[in-house]
C-alpha cells in the first residue's frame, strides 16, 4: 500500500508531507532557454545514471504515459499539473514503485526531486532527499554559485532550492470561523498557506498546504525546523477547535452523520460535492463518531473520489456523467470492504 | 440548468471571466466546454507571477543612477542570450551565467524575496577541482583507446574496457578502475 493510502504521524490533521529540491546541470542552460538537443542531452545524462542512483527508481518518458495515468499522478500530488500538461519539451521522470520518490526532469528546472510521506514526517524526508542528492552530486555537475547556492531558473527557488510542505485538514477551524486567523498567523511567520482545491484562501474540503517561502539565507535544517514548529501549532489549534465543537456534540454529530448518510446512499455524486462530504466524514471518523469507518477506508475514499483515480479504480475511461454515477458505487464498495 | 451553447445537456462547467472590470459568464456542458477549448483550464489557472518579480527589479533600478539604468536595460547573457528585459517579463533566468551577468540588481531582488542574498545551506561535496580531475581521467582513457588500430575484437574489447573504466571512475569505485586500467595496459 503506497504512502498516499497510509496514515502517518498526526494524520488526524496532517494528511501528508513533502520535501522537494531543485537542481540544474552546469553545462546546459535552464529549461527557460535550452534547445531541444540540449533538453535531450539532459534526459540522456539522467537516463544513463538512473541504475546507479538506486532506490528502485525507473526512468519513465512522459510521452509513454497516457493522459489518464498522468492526471492520476497529479491527483496523488506526485507530479505538478504543469509538468503533466507539458507536450513540447523533452520531459521524463524517475519514479519508484512505492511512488514516494519522484524526480521530474526538465520541468522548470532540469531536476525536481521530491519525496513524500503520509502524516508529519519532515525530518525523515529531509534526510532521504539529502541522501539522494549526495548520490546525484557525485555523478552530475550541478550549477552552483559561491554566493547564491544552488542555481535555479526562478530566483524564488535559489539557494537551498528546497521547498518543504505539509497538507493539513482543518475542518474544525473552518467551522468555528477561525480559519482566517490561522491563515494570517502562518503568513506572518514567513510561511505560505493556501487552499489546495478551490480559489484563493477558501478551500474545498478544508484542505490546506503550508510551505516555506524562503529558500535562500537559511539552512535546510532551519527550513524543516520552522515548518515543523508552525505545523505543530496549527495541529494544536485544530485539535482544540475539534474539542470545542465536540462539546455541542449534537450539532456536530448532525453535520457528520448527514454527510455520511449522503455518501452512503446517494446515487449521483460530483467530485466537488464528494470532497465536502469527505471532509465531514474524515472528521467524524477521526473523532470516533462514525464507527463503520476507519482511517484506512477514509484515505481510500479520498483517493478514488478524484476523477482520474476513479477511472483507474473502475478500469476504464468514463465521461463526466458516467463518473457521477460510478462514484457513489465505488464509495459504497470501499465503505463496505 | 441546460447548456447555454447547445441547449441539450446539463451544465457541468461554469466559466466566469472578469477582465478590466467587465464580467462575462458562461454555463456549459462538458462537451461544449471541451469544444470551446475551456476544459483545459481545469488545472490551476496559469497566473503570471513573473510580473511580480519584474516589478521588484524595476523598483531596484529606480534607486540607481541613470547611467546604470540604461546599461542594465541592454544587458544580455552571452551564454544563453537572455536579455535583462526578458528576465523582467518572465521572472526566470536562462542559465547559470545569468546570475553573474545580472548580479548588480540581483542582490536587492533576492533580499526582497528571501530577506537575504547569501546562501548558508549545504554545498556540493566535490570541489570543482575534483570534478575536473575526474573528467580529465575519462578523456585520457578515451584518447588512449582511440590510438589502437588493431583487430576488431581487440578494438571492441578496449572500447568496452574504456567504457567500464569511465563508469567505475564516475561511481568512485577506484579499486575496480585500477584493475580495468591494468587490463587496458595489457591489451594495448
Amino acid at each position: 500500500m503506497n504512502w498516499y493510502l497510509q496514515n502517518g504521524k498526526d494524520s488526524d490533521v496532517v494528511i501528508s508531507s513533502r520535501v522537494r529540491i531543485a537542481r540544474n546541470l552546469a553545462e546546459v542552460p535552464f529549461p527557460t532557454k535550452f534547445s531541444k538537443e540540449q533538453a535531450k542531452k539532459v534526459l540522456e545524462t539522467i537516463k544513463e545514471i538512473t541504475p546507479s542512483i538506486g532506490y528502485g527508481l525507473k526512468f519513465i518518458n512522459l510521452n509513454d504515459l497516457d493522459d489518464l495515468t498522468k492526471v492520476s499522478l497529479v491527483e496523488k500530488h506526485v507530479i505538478s499539473p504543469e509538468f503533466a500538461m507539458n507536450k513540447d519539451k523533452a520531459s521524463a521522470m524517475l519514479l519508484n514503485d512505492e511512488e514516494n520518490i519522484c524526480m521530474m526532469i526538465n520541468e522548470e528546472d532540469h531536476i525536481r526531486l521530491q519525496v513524500f510521506a503520509s502524516g508529519l514526517e519532515l525530518e525523515n524526508l529531509k534526510n532521504l532527499v539529502i541522501e539522494i542528492d549526495e548520490r546525484l552530486d557525485k555523478m552530475l555537475h550541478y550549477a552552483i554559485h559561491e554566493k547564491y547556492g544552488y542555481l535555479t531558473a526562478c530566483p524564488t527557488n535559489v539557494g537551498t532550492a528546497m521547498r518543504a510542505s505539509v497538507m493539513v485538514h482543518l475542518p474544525a477551524l473552518s467551522m468555528t470561523g477561525n480559519i482566517n486567523k490561522i491563515l494570517n498567523i502562518v503568513n506572518g511567520f514567513g510561511m505560505n498557506i493556501r487552499g489546495i482545491y478551490g480559489e484563493g484562501t477558501q478551500s474545498q474540503g478544508d484542505i490546506y498546504q503550508i510551505s516555506n517561502n524562503q529558500t535562500l539565507g537559511l539552512t535546510e535544517n532551519d527550513i524543516i525546523k520552522n515548518l515543523n514548529v508552525i505545523t505543530e501549532q496549527v495541529i494544536e489549534q485544530e485539535r482544540m477547535a475539534r474539542k470545542y465543537l465536540a462539546k455541542n456534540s449534537i450539532d456536530l454529530e448532525d453535520r457528520v452523520y448527514r454527510a455520511y448518510g449522503t455518501l452512503a446512499y446517494a446515487t449521483k455524486l460530483s467530485s466537488d460535492e464528494c470532497k465536502k462530504l469527505l471532509s465531514y466524514v474524515k472528521l467524524g471518523t477521526d473523532l470516533g463518531m462514525i464507527k463503520e469507518l476507519n482511517d484506512s477506508k477514509v484515505t481510500k475514499l479520498y483517493l478514488y473520489n478524484q476523477p482520474a483515480n476513479l477511472q483507474k479504480y473502475v478500469g476504464r475511461p468514463l465521461d463526466c456523467y458516467e463518473r457521477e454515477i460510478k462514484r457513489p458505487e465505488v464509495m459504497k464498495e470501499i465503505m463496505k470492504d | 440548468m441546460l447548456c447555454q451553447n447547445c441547449g441539450k445537456n446539463e451544465v457541468t462547467f461554469r466559466y466566469t471571466q472578469i477582465i478590466n472590470g467587465v464580467k462575462k459568464e458562461m454555463a456549459l456542458c462538458d462537451k461544449c466546454a471541451r469544444t470551446l477549448g475551456l476544459e483545459s483550464l481545469d488545472f490551476n489557472m496559469p497566473i503570471n507571477f513573473s510580473n511580480f518579480l519584474g516589478n521588484f527589479l524595476n523598483d531596484a533600478l529606480d534607486t540607481k543612477l541613470m547611467p546604470s539604468f540604461t546599461k542594465t536595460g541592454t544587458l544580455q547573457c552571452d551564454n544563453c542570450g537572455m536579455t535583462y528585459n526578458e528576465f523582467v517579463d518572465t521572472g526566470k533566468f536562462g542559465c547559470s551565467h545569468c546570475y553573474d551577468i545580472f548580479a548588480d540588481t540581483l542582490d536587492s531582488v533576492l533580499k526582497n524575496i528571501h530577506g537575504s542574498s547569501v546562501h548558508v545551506g549545504r554545498k556540493s561535496h566535490l570541489t570543482p577541482a575534483d570534478k575536473k580531475a575526474v573528467k580529465e581521467d575519462i578523456k585520457k582513457v578515451e584518447k588512449s583507446t582511440e590510438k589502437t588500430g588493431k583487430s576488431d575484437t581487440k578494438e571492441e574489447k578496449l572500447a568496452n574496457l574504456s567504457r567500464q573504466l569511465k563508469q567505475a571512475i564516475q561511481e568512485e569505485r577506484y579499486e575496480d578502475a585500477a584493475k580495468i586500467r591494468d587490463e587496458i595496459k595489457k591489451l594495448s
